[in-house]
């Protein structure tokens, strides 16, 4: 997405917030500023995540039927099969899986499935271990800006960095949802 | 996070040294080591690997950069299922692109020098992982059997990893691969356990899934199996701690159980939990009752009463010892012409099945056998209208989402008089409240956990430390009290 996009996002939000700026664990390295998704459940991929649309298809997750793709996933933990690193990897292959994923617990299958899909595409999806107050605090937000690298993260509500300092194709996300389409 | 300490071997697989398809997998296995905390890779003695099941291009696009990368395992590499039957490849009913790929993964992941098992039950293989050795297995119904009954050590592989430990013989020294990691830290106390109930196979499924549902990842341990049995002494079958494990596995995340006084590790309860000193794990009694209502969530119908339209039973993989019981049940009757049968399972116990004469029985009953594969991972079934029973709480837990339908969760026995039926069968038997008395033939058939007859495959693994009970783990079925007659539902199972 744009910059351009994501100020109107924060806009859109209803003006400025309270200022996040918290550190996390790095499991995985990149960079991702986009809206944020918070699960009130763990999620498993593999069963729970149609890895063509980046929807969450499990229907006992309460969080059924809202898009992963493109978004701050926060989740407290993942769940379930180790196929969850396939199916993640199939999503960041097919441009839908989330732009970071924020979590309480530890989880190597989801970054093993990130990991996999840097080696193979060049995709680079952060994850990120968060204590659970961080955790609290940013899933308050609307969007987040996530920094990872060398096992440390930042996860900040302000906008991304000047256009100067982006490559191309660093920050993954999603058009902007729909107003009745946001989760909450 | 402790610093990782890489042996020259290694650090010379992540520079290159042994090709590109090494040092990805090097690469992988040391990541994945930081991100489990260890501070050093340990040498694996085999691997089992679980990627070679089709979930899209990734699988593929993974496997062919190994491939093409030189990549070839260093240690023995046994196989998951995929996704079609090689052998059956009629009974395939999805779209042929699929198979296609499906079959095109399994090709890729034989070419990097693993064995075409096909199997999610590698522990049904000759050859397996002994006491203590360190191996890397995926597939989480193997995980906790090579754990929890084997004594072996991995922690929970899966996709991508499994291989790439294969490929360059190393693991993270982390989790249940350490001492430390393999301590009980919540136990499951049963109370009032049956004979009719400790021998079956409903009471370890139903016990895993409430397990997987209360324990969630812990490691649990399990009390009171002896209860209900003639001789005070706790004892299980391969078997039913396979049905165990898988429960556990599938509604959790469960990858190492003990059974005080069966499994290798817990001689007692105090051993199970790491000895005296070691913080008091929480307790969680468990009652008939409980196991009844676990085995009645397995069911995702609305009722017994409900039409049958299949059987499928062997997930995770039939065993000899299943098929014999299967063989036992079925005694000569054929099955209803309104449901079909499916048996999965893996070839090599096929092989077995055949040398003992049973699959003309088995085929001239109707039954239908599936290797390489799943019926819950790949369309199999034919679709016909009714629920389809099963013993498996593995496959109740995911069929009804993978496939649409809905289950009837019953033993071995209730599916095989079913099937013959037509019609959902129960063994009135089984949640009796009361424990039944000793049949006089059961006495003489426990010691076979003794013996080393031709079921007992285990001649060359090593002998499991001092202080522990191999030996209250059956490797075959008991026998079943009567081996001609018709099952009564006054006899237990």
């Amino acid at each position: 997405m744009s910059l351009d996009s994501f100020e109107r996002l924060e806009r859109a939000d209803g003006g400025a917030t309270d200022r996040i700026a918290v550190v996390g664990v790095a499991l995985t390295s990149g960079r991702a500023a986009a809206p944020v998704l918070v699960l009130d459940e763990p999620l498993s991929f593999w069963g729970g995540v149609d890895a063509v649309s980046g929807a969450i298809i499990d229907t006992h997750h309460p969080q059924v039927g809202q898009p992963v793709a493109g978004r701050i996933l926060m989740l407290h933990s993942g769940r379930g099969s180790s196929s969850s690193s396939s199916v993640l990897a199939e999503t960041i292959r097919n441009r839908v899986g989330p732009a970071a994923i924020l979590l309480v617990s530890s989880d190597p299958i989801l970054a093993l499935g990130c990991l996999v899909a840097e080696e193979l595409y060049g995709v680079q999806v952060p994850v990120v271990v968060l204590d659970e107050a961080a955790w609290r605090t940013c899933a308050a937000a609307s969007t987040l800006t996530v920094e990872a690298a060398d096992g440390r993260a930042t996860v900040t509500n302000l906008l991304p960095p000047p256009t100067a300092s982006l490559r191309e194709g660093e920050y993954i996300s999603s058009p902007l949802p729909d107003a009745g389409e946001r989760a909450g | 996070m402790p610093t990782l300490q890489l042996t020259p071997e290694e650090a010379s697989m992540i520079g290159g040294e042994a090709g590109p398809a090494a040092q990805l997998a090097a690469r992988l296995v040391v990541r994945m080591a930081g991100i489990m905390g260890a501070d050093r890779l340990v040498p694996i003695a085999a691997a089992h690997v679980d990627g070679c099941l089709y979930h899209g291009p990734v699988s593929t696009d993974f496997a062919k950069k190994l491939v093409d990368g030189g990549g070839k395992v260093r240690v023995p590499t046994t196989l998951n299922v995929g996704s079609v039957d090689l052998l059956h490849p009629e009974l395939y009913r999805g779209d042929a692109e699929t198979a296609k790929a499906g079959r095109e993964l399994m090709r890729l992941y034989a070419a990097l020098g693993c064995r075409a098992t096909w199997t999610c039950a590698p522990y049904q293989l000759q050859q397996r992982p002994s006491f203590g050795e360190h191996v890397a297995w995926a597939e989480s119904n193997a995980i906790v059997f090579a754990n929890s009954v084997l004594g072996a050590r991995t922690e929970r592989y899966g996709d991508f990893i499994d291989i790439a430990a294969g490929l360059i013989g190393r693991a993270p020294y982390a989790g249940l691969h350490r001492d430390e990691g393999r301590f009980a830290r919540v136990v499951f106390r049963l109370r009032g356990i049956t004979r009719a109930l400790a021998e079956s196979d409903v009471l370890f499924a139903a016990l895993g899934h409430l397990i997987g549902r209360r324990a969630g990842g812990e490691i649990a341990a399990i009390d009171g199996l002896s209860d209900g049995l003639s001789d005070g002494r706790a004892h299980a079958t391969e078997d039913q701690l396979k049905a165990l494990g898988a429960a556990a596995a599938s509604s959790g995340s469960v990858a190492m159980f003990h059974v005080i006084g069966v499994t290798p590790e817990a001689p007692t309860l105090a051993a199970a939990c790491g000895g005296d000193g070691v913080g008091t794990p929480r307790v969680i009694d468990i009652s008939v009752d409980d196991l009844a209502a676990a085995a009645r969530e397995l069911s995702s119908a609305a009722g017994d009463d409900e039409p049958l339209g299949a059987i499928s039973v062997g997930t995770p993989h039939f065993s000899v010892a299943e098929f014999e019981r299967l063989v036992t049940f079925l005694d000569g009757r054929r099955i209803s012409d309104r449901v079909e049968f499916f048996v999965s399972t893996g070839r090599d116990v096929l092989m077995q099945v055949a040398a003992r004469g049973w699959l003309d029985d088995l085929t001239r009953a109707g039954i239908r056998i599936v290797t390489d594969t799943c019926t819950y991972i790949t369309p199999i079934l034919t679709g016909r209208p009714g629920a389809v029973m099963t013993n498996s709480a593995k496959w109740a837990w995911y069929a009804p989402n993978n496939l649409g339908l809905r289950v009837i969760f019953g033993s071995l026995r209730e599916c095989v008089e079913s099937a013959v039926r037509g019609e959902v069968w129960r063994d009135a038997s089984l949640w009796s409240p009361h424990p039944l008395p000793p049949l006089p033939q059961e006495r003489g058939n426990i010691s076979l956990a003794h013996s080393s007859g031709p079921n007992d495959l285990r001649g060359g693994s090593a002998p499991p430390e001092s202080g522990t009970t191999p030996d209250s783990i059956d490797r075959a079925a008991r026998p079943l009290p009567t081996t001609t007659a018709r099952p009564q539902s006054e006899e237990s199972e």
